[in-house]
């Protein structure tokens, strides 16, 4: 669960998901998505790559 | 026919003019500084004790450890240049220089009015000034005449007729042609030591294994294409400069003396309003050097915010204090004006500014860099999926 999203922390978890796919070619995708509101009201959506085990911020 | 005059180690004859005594001695342009530390041209002195120019620093002083390094001087070299072509000028012939201590010229409409080719040449040697230990080589075309010159002695002319072209390339040392170091070691691993040598090489087969400049290479040493001479246009004299009681290094106090020097310069009535080409920012150093560096800008402008970004920053490469600073408009445009839009441009206009300024960003930065952003599945839960990057070199 994150906790922080560049140093802000985060108030609330609005929604959580999965993302698995292209589980058949060299780059697969494994992915947990979280859409979070930081403590300043930013609405942000952050996910971790299990694949290479990392937090990413999501800005598309 | 077309004339060359060579006047060999032109930068350090003019970092001497001040030195005078050491014309004797063992000396050698010193590397500028942050370059690679390789010697410039050397004295005839220097060169008898063996140090050759383009040899490493160490090298040269441990040969000849009385070697004098002369600092660059590049703007006393600059104007002692600039005094020879006007000089060349005065004669009457037009000019068109290749680099520093290289000139081309035509010596065809000078012939009648002093007598001859040969009468021509010399007058344009006396012109130059006995000084410099110039050298005159002459021929059909520029390549042959660069040689001839090349091959002559201190005040000697040289003219090489077109039937006698082949047989006078033919025995001169590969190290005239323009071509790079590599691909001249290359042409003499291959056992080809001289012009003769290589003219005789089949030219697809010297361009399938040197390229492209072996295949100009492979033109030159058979004489070179037939080019006419074009003559330059005079440089404007367009000078402000300014001297420190004590010698400057604050970059902030320099960019304030370079406003005001812009200032006076294109406050100048006789600029006429005419746009700045090329602009050149010089300064004579604390400890006798000098340092200059020349600006073309691409769009000609009188804007002084332009002028001042586009040359401003040519000061944090300063290498020392300076005591004096001088700003010189080398080159104006002819016209003094722009022409104004009566209407806003669209459309096609639009398109042709844009393409321009595409096309401007690929040159600089390389193919591959100007991109398209194309969408291939917007559905895509990825969104890095949902769009690809397109190159666009159209």
């Amino acid at each position: 669960m994150p906790r922080y999203v560049n140093r802000q922390p985060v108030a609330l978890i609005r929604e959580e998901w999965r993302v698995v796919d292209r589980w058949w070619t060299e780059e697969p995708v494994s992915r947990r998505y979280f859409e979070v509101v930081l403590e300043s009201g930013q609405n942000t959506v952050v996910y971790r790559d299990e694949e290479r085990s990392c937090w990413y911020t999501q800005r598309a | 026919m077309i004339a060359c005059i060579v006047i060999p180690g032109f930068d350090l004859r003019a970092a001497l003019c001040r030195r005078p005594s050491l014309r004797l001695a063992p000396a050698a342009l010193a590397p500028e500084e942050g370059s690679e530390p390789l010697l410039g041209p050397v004295t005839a002195a220097a060169g008898a004790l063996g140090v050759q120019p383009g040899m490493r620093l160490g090298e040269g002083l441990a040969l000849c450890p009385s070697l004098v390094l002369v600092d660059p001087d590049p703007a006393t070299a600059e104007r002692e240049w600039e005094a020879v072509l006007r000089r060349l000028e005065d004669v009457g012939v037009a000019v068109e220089p290749a680099e520093r201590g290289v000139v081309f010229f035509e010596t065809r409409g000078v012939e009648r009015l002093y007598g001859g080719v040969e009468a021509a040449l010399k007058k344009a040697l006396g012109a130059v000034g006995g000084s410099w230990d110039a050298r005159v080589g002459a021929a059909g075309r520029k390549f042959t005449a660069l040689a001839a010159a090349n091959v002559a002695r201190a005040g000697q002319i040289l003219v090489v007729s077109d039937e006698a072209t082949r047989d006078f390339l033919a025995p001169l040392p590969l190290d005239l042609l323009p071509l790079d170091e590599p691909r001249q070691q290359e042409l003499r691993e291959l056992g080809v030591r001289r012009l003769g040598e290589l003219a005789g090489l089949p030219g697809g087969a010297v361009a399938e294994r040197l390229g492209p400049d072996g295949r100009r290479a492979w033109s030159l040493a058979r004489g070179g294409e037939r080019r006419r001479i074009r003559g330059r246009r005079a440089p404007a004299e367009f000078v402000e400069r300014l001297e420190f009681s004590d010698a400057v290094g604050n970059e902030l106090t320099l960019r304030r003396a370079f406003s005001v020097l812009l200032d006076r310069l294109l406050g100048q009535p006789d600029r006429e309003g005419r746009f700045v080409r090329k602009a050149a920012i010089a300064a004579r150093l604390v400890g006798g050097g000098s340092w200059r560096r020349t600006v073309t800008l691409r769009d000609p402008t009188a804007d002084r915010d332009r002028l001042r970004a586009a040359l401003g920053p040519k000061l944090a490469e300063l290498p020392a204090p300076v005591v004096e600073l001088r700003l010189e408009l080398v080159q104006l445009t002819e016209s003094n004006g722009q022409q104004l839009e009566l209407l806003r441009a669209a459309g096609a206009e639009l398109d042709v500014r844009l393409k321009e300024g595409l096309r401007q960003v690929r040159a600089s930065t390389g193919t591959g860099s100007v991109n398209t952003v194309v969408e291939v599945a917007p559905w895509s839960r990825i969104p890095e999926a949902r769009a690809l990057f397109v190159p666009r070199d159209d």
